[in-house]
């Protein structure tokens, strides 16, 4: 049970001792919205965060990586911002609404925003925010998100507070498209020309003051944010730290108070000692195993759910998820998605069944090569381990990220073409930006090459929902096919911590999708 | 003197050359895709082929060399592949700070190294030397990621004096920095110190057992001037060569000392444009660190050259 | 001895007593390397997440890491892929060195010429560039790093080994051999070798300890030894992190190096002495 849950149920008065008993600072539960224990909070002061480098430029149309969607995050915004719990807050936009079955939406546009030089926001602006992610022609990353959904052109805006998307499909879910769940749909100045970090201008909390690829960045409080009164610091600077343990250590040592990006296994453990605090979330991001569906051995249907039914779970889960998150059933509904089925029975170790398995499949000696990058290093020696204990010989193939993601996606990159390979996800808000490109007949990163007429037709009828019981049959579907069928192994599903110093700061949370909003963040 | 001069000088370009055409053909065989990285795994690969050809990325590989060399002869070291930032200016940035890094922590060296040798030479074979000699061998020995590791947990984690980090902030006045570099220079030093030592010493011994420091001490010279005019001056001659060659490690060594204590100096640079395959990045950091590296053992053999009586009059001759 | 100096003949007495301990020690490590698997008390890869970061104790006489390995065996474990590393890459480094040496030495010319500038590009080349390329090229494996730290011995042996020729070939014996008529490869190995046999052990002893250092450097870098390794520069990098809440991860493979590359720097400090004085 997660600490977040285990305070659900006390009350204020009891916190605080039940706190200090955990050896927990009480910073830990300042997340709360609004009133934050402890008295109203105070203005001033200069947050220090670090961070691993970028790795390319920080460009808000065609950043991937963790570090620069934070720092454009503190600077610009949404048109809608995903909570913690992956609920949609207006932001920009005000209010939101569908017509034509979800084929066409209208957003109602926040009125007096200005960007932090002082241009106001309208319609148009939005709209051009939207063309620059849209134009075939462009390096966008959104690209990808919005394939079947919208296209150049589908972006209008009828007046200056108000625009209008129209759909290619029927899509339920689509306000999530244009949220924070898009990490690259931050609105931006009609002239942006991708030199964000000289001329980033956003409307956020935050102004970028300077910039530097090596070391860091320095924010400054936006004096015409739109929301009265904050952010309460004065700026956040941002340091940068090539190395993992570098970051930790300077959070301990007191030379930063946060961590933009934490990983729980890391984090945990250190946070039992008392030396920093973290606040933890559930999520959905996952780390698979894929497994190619088309290639001996995993062509066998048996042999894929031997090796599922050769994992230990709970294991992995505390060494590796540091006990933040949700065991996995080898299929793709987190059980933090509202449509996620509870009747599917967990699938556990079972070294008779994997015998059994097999032996049905016509295997024996079992042996593959796992593919995976540096980050996963300790997953695929856990993997390696709990496999060899049922008698299955795995051997490690460790790539750099530059090698594991190279090649051409249609032929030969080593993430969707090796025999079985580990690729992380980030969480996603809704379930279909999982389904649709990793496991649907021809997805953009179906890795594991599965196709199968059935899941598909689920998966539609899921998008198409129109109605919470028939969004959660459709689920219900694809969750028993995908567990049945074991094209992937989603042993668990990671939690998000976010470590910081409670002693020196409050409000600062822990996000699924390890997105930064530090506009409630203040002194103790 | 001049010939050698010249030889040695020629020699730098040539050995430069040598270098650039090696990194270009090591960048050709690593594996992965500049595009690709940039654009991240999620984007599409009309995007990624963009990308590429912008970059000129699909011409032949002598053609790129040819159009670098040609840049980087006039001045022009391009602009990253993955970063957008100006190559010179990037590591431009990065060596001022190695650099920095590597004299604060030669300047820690040579006082530490010369005393450490000297009082081991003038008191050999007691147990104050074999301690040092032996002490110094072991910290030489021993990786400075170990040595980096229990400096950190004691001086920064425990007792908190120094900084975890080696980079200092924006404000930070000049005994701030210096305190950000103290840990990291340490380290180096604990790693160097042994070495130089070692050489003091034996010129130290040679010395002070040597005929005229006899006949000195005979003729009732104070031992303090003794040390000085007879002992200092002779066991700088070698100790400078020894210094020469720590430098010349200093620079090229600073990768792990860089990753450990997070400084954003050219090793560090080195090693990520490496795996990024960033070649404009990579092609300058090498050249600009061997330039460095040749720069320093030329500047030792001059110096051997100048202090040392009987190589100057072999010059000479 | 010839020429012992003034400071030798109470040294080398002291050394010969003293030098037993890290003859020992490597012999120890060696013993361990060999034999491993009879001696140590669990099975260095099983996790038991039961007992993560268990600190040393009964049972786990070195504690346990964050997936409950005993780190005794671990470290136990680890002494074989370090020793298996650095004497290939010594010898390596060392064969290569002394014939491109020996060869440009005696010939000299244009090719020496070449020869060293090649060499100063070599040297020069940072060695972590070659190790990435070396991995890529090859995937993680010892082999990797017996190249890449082979590689970097060459250009520094070759030099020593060169300088060591030059002095030898203006020598009257050498003349006498070339009048004679003996061809440059015999004159060579047979003539000029036995000569500077001297400059190459002193370079085999001293490249070894480097060799050591240079794997396990390359290891914590993450740039050498397979994943899962118990090598000890790979177990010091993947227990870094752990410091704060389990010291004894980081502390005990970090003490292995120390005392073997310690050990195998004493022994070849006390060989060179020898060496030298002879």
């Amino acid at each position: 049970m997660e600490r977040r849950q285990l305070l659900a149920g006390i009350g204020a008065s009891g916190l605080a001792a039940l706190l200090s008993a955990c050896g927990v600072g009480e910073g830990a539960a300042g997340g709360t919205e609004g009133s934050p224990p402890g008295g109203p909070p105070k203005r001033g002061g200069t947050l220090r965060a670090g961070s691993p480098p970028p790795p390319t430029a920080v460009d808000p149309v065609t950043m991937y990586d963790g570090t620069a969607i934070a720092i454009v995050q503190l600077i610009a915004e949404y048109l809608i911002w995903l909570d913690k719990d992956f609920k949609l807050v207006p932001r920009l936009a005000e209010s939101w609404e569908s017509a034509d079955g979800g084929k066409r939406w209208t957003f109602k546009l926040r009125p007096g925003v200005t960007f932090s030089d002082g241009t106001p926001v309208d319609a148009e602006t939005v709209k051009a925010s939207f063309d620059r992610l849209l134009d075939p022609g462009s390096k966008s990353a959104a690209l990808s998100a919005f394939a079947t959904v919208l296209k150049a052109g589908g972006v209008a805006a009828p007046a200056p507070g108000v625009v209008e998307f129209a759909l290619e499909r029927p899509f339920s879910d689509f306000p999530y498209l244009v949220s924070a769940g898009n990490y690259n749909a931050v609105i931006l100045k009609r002239d942006y020309a991708g030199d964000f970090t000289k001329a980033g201008i956003g409307t956020g909390p935050f102004v970028l003051k300077s910039y530097n690829a090596s070391t860091g960045a320095t924010l400054v409080r936006n004096e015409r944010y739109w929301d009265p009164g904050r952010p309460y610091l004065d700026g956040v600077e941002i340091k940068f730290y090539a190395d993992d343990q570098a970051d930790l250590l300077a959070l301990q040592g007191g030379d930063i108070d946060v961590q933009l990006l934490s990983r729980p296994a890391l984090a945990q453990p250190l946070a039992a000692t008392g030396a920093i605090d973290v606040d933890t979330v559930k999520g959905t991001g996952v780390t698979v195993l894929t497994l190619r569906t088309d290639l001996a051995p995993f062509d066998r249907k048996e042999v894929r759910q031997a090796v599922a039914y050769a994992l230990g779970r709970p294991a992995i889960l505390q060494s590796i998820g540091s006990n933040v998150g949700d065991l996995g059933n080898d299929h793709l509904l987190a059980p933090l998605f509202p449509a996620a089925p509870t009747d599917l029975p967990q699938r556990a170790l079972d070294k008779a069944k994997v015998a059994e398995l097999l032996k049905r499949a016509g295997v024996t000696d079992l042996r593959f090569t796992l593919t995976f990058e540096a980050p996963d290093k300790d997953y695929a020696v856990t993997i390696q381990n709990q496999l060899k204990q049922a008698g299955i010989t795995v051997e490690l193939d460790q790539r750099s990220s530059k090698d594991f993601y190279g090649g051409d996606q249609a032929k030969d990159t080593p993430w969707l073409f090796t025999q079985a390979n580990l690729v992380g996800w980030a969480g996603r808000a809704v379930p279909s930006q999982l389904i649709i490109p990793m496991v649907k007949s021809g997805g953009t990163w179906n890795g594991s090459k599965y196709a199968n007429p059935a899941l598909d037709a689920a998966a539609d009828a899921y998008d198409t929902a129109t109605t919470d019981a028939a969004r959660k049959a459709a689920a219900a579907t694809v969750a028993k096919i995908l567990h049945e069928d074991v094209p992937l192994i989603i042993a668990y599903w990671s939690g998000a911590v976010r470590a910081f110093q409670g002693k020196k700061f409050r409000g600062v949370q822990a996000h699924p999708a390890q997105y930064v909003d530090f506009g409630s963040v203040s002194k103790v | 003197m001049r010939t050698f001069l010249l030889r040695r000088l020629a020699a730098v370009p040539l050995t430069l050359a040598g270098v650039s055409i090696l990194v270009f053909l090591a960048t050709d065989v690593l594996p992965g895709d500049v595009g690709r990285t940039v654009l991240g795994r999620e984007a599409s690969a009309e995007a990624v082929a963009l990308y590429n050809r912008q970059l000129g990325l699909d011409d032949p590989l002598w053609l790129r060399y040819g159009r670098w060399l040609g840049h980087f002869l006039t001045g022009d070291w391009g602009t990253s592949y993955t970063l957008r930032e100006p190559v010179a200016a990037l590591v431009g940035g990065r060596l001022v700070a190695s650099l920095t890094l590597a004299l604060f922590a030669f300047v820690l060296l040579v006082p530490v190294a010369l005393g450490a040798g000297l009082v081991a030479g003038a008191r050999h074979d007691t147990w104050l030397d074999r301690t040092i000699s032996a002490t110094g061998l072991a910290l030489g020995a021993t990786p400075e990621f170990v040595t980096g590791v229990v400096l950190l947990v004691v001086f920064s984690v425990q007792l908190r004096w120094f900084p975890v980090s080696a980079q200092a902030g924006p404000g930070d006045g000049p005994l701030a920095v210096l305190g950000h570099l103290f840990l990291p220079a340490l380290s180096l030093v604990l790693l160097c110190t042994g070495y130089v030592a070692r050489h003091v010493r034996a010129s130290t011994i040679a010395v002070v057992d040597g005929g005229y420091v006899r006949a000195a001490r005979l003729r009732g010279t104070p031992p303090a001037r003794i040390l000085y005019r007879h002992v200092l001056r002779n066991a700088t001659v070698p100790a400078t060569s020894a210094l020469g060659v720590q430098l010349q490690f200093l620079l090229g060594g600073l990768v792990v000392v860089e990753l450990l204590f997070n400084y954003p100096g050219l090793g560090a640079l080195l090693l990520q444009s490496a795996v990024d395959r960033d070649v404009p990045t990579l092609q300058a950091a090498a050249m600009v660190l061997g330039l460095a590296y040749l720069t320093v053992t030329l500047l030792a053999d001059i110096a051997y050259r100048l202090l040392d009586p009987r190589v100057r009059l072999a010059v000479a001759r | 001895m010839s020429s012992p100096g003034p400071s030798a003949r109470p040294r080398t007495a002291a050394r010969s007593r003293a030098g037993l301990v890290p003859v020992a020690v490597i012999l120890l490590w060696a013993v361990v390397a060999a034999l491993w698997p009879h001696l140590v008390p669990h099975d260095p890869a099983l996790q038991d997440p039961t007992v993560r970061f268990r600190p040393p104790g009964p049972g786990h006489w070195l504690g346990t890491d964050q997936f409950g390995r005993d780190v005794l065996s671990r470290v136990l474990a680890g002494a074989r892929p370090v020793l298996v590393v650095a004497p290939p890459a010594t010898a390596l480094g060392v064969l290569a060195g002394t014939a491109v040496g020996l060869i440009s030495g005696t010939v000299r010319g244009w090719f020496d010429d070449i020869v060293m500038r090649v060499l100063d590009a070599v040297m020069v080349f940072p060695t972590v560039i070659a190790a990435v390329l070396f991995i890529a090229l090859l995937g993680r494996s010892p082999l990797v790093v017996v190249l890449v730290v082979g590689a970097a011995f060459v250009p520094i042996v070759a030099r020593s080994v060169r300088a060591a020729t030059l002095v030898e070939r203006e020598k009257p014996y050498v003349d006498a051999a070339r009048l004679r008529g003996e061809p440059l490869p015999s004159l060579m190995v047979r003539e000029i070798l036995p000569n500077i046999r001297a400059t190459v052990l002193v370079e085999a002893t001293t490249r070894l300890g480097d060799a050591v250092f240079a794997a396990a450097t390359l290891s914590f870098l993450g740039l050498g030894q397979p994943p899962g390794s118990p090598e000890w520069g790979a177990a010091v990098s993947d227990n870094r992190v752990w410091l704060q809440v389990a010291p004894w991860t980081v502390l005990a493979p970090a003490l292995a190096i120390g005392s073997l590359v310690v050990a195998v720097a004493l022994l070849s400090d006390a060989l060179r002495h020898r060496l030298e004085a002879r």
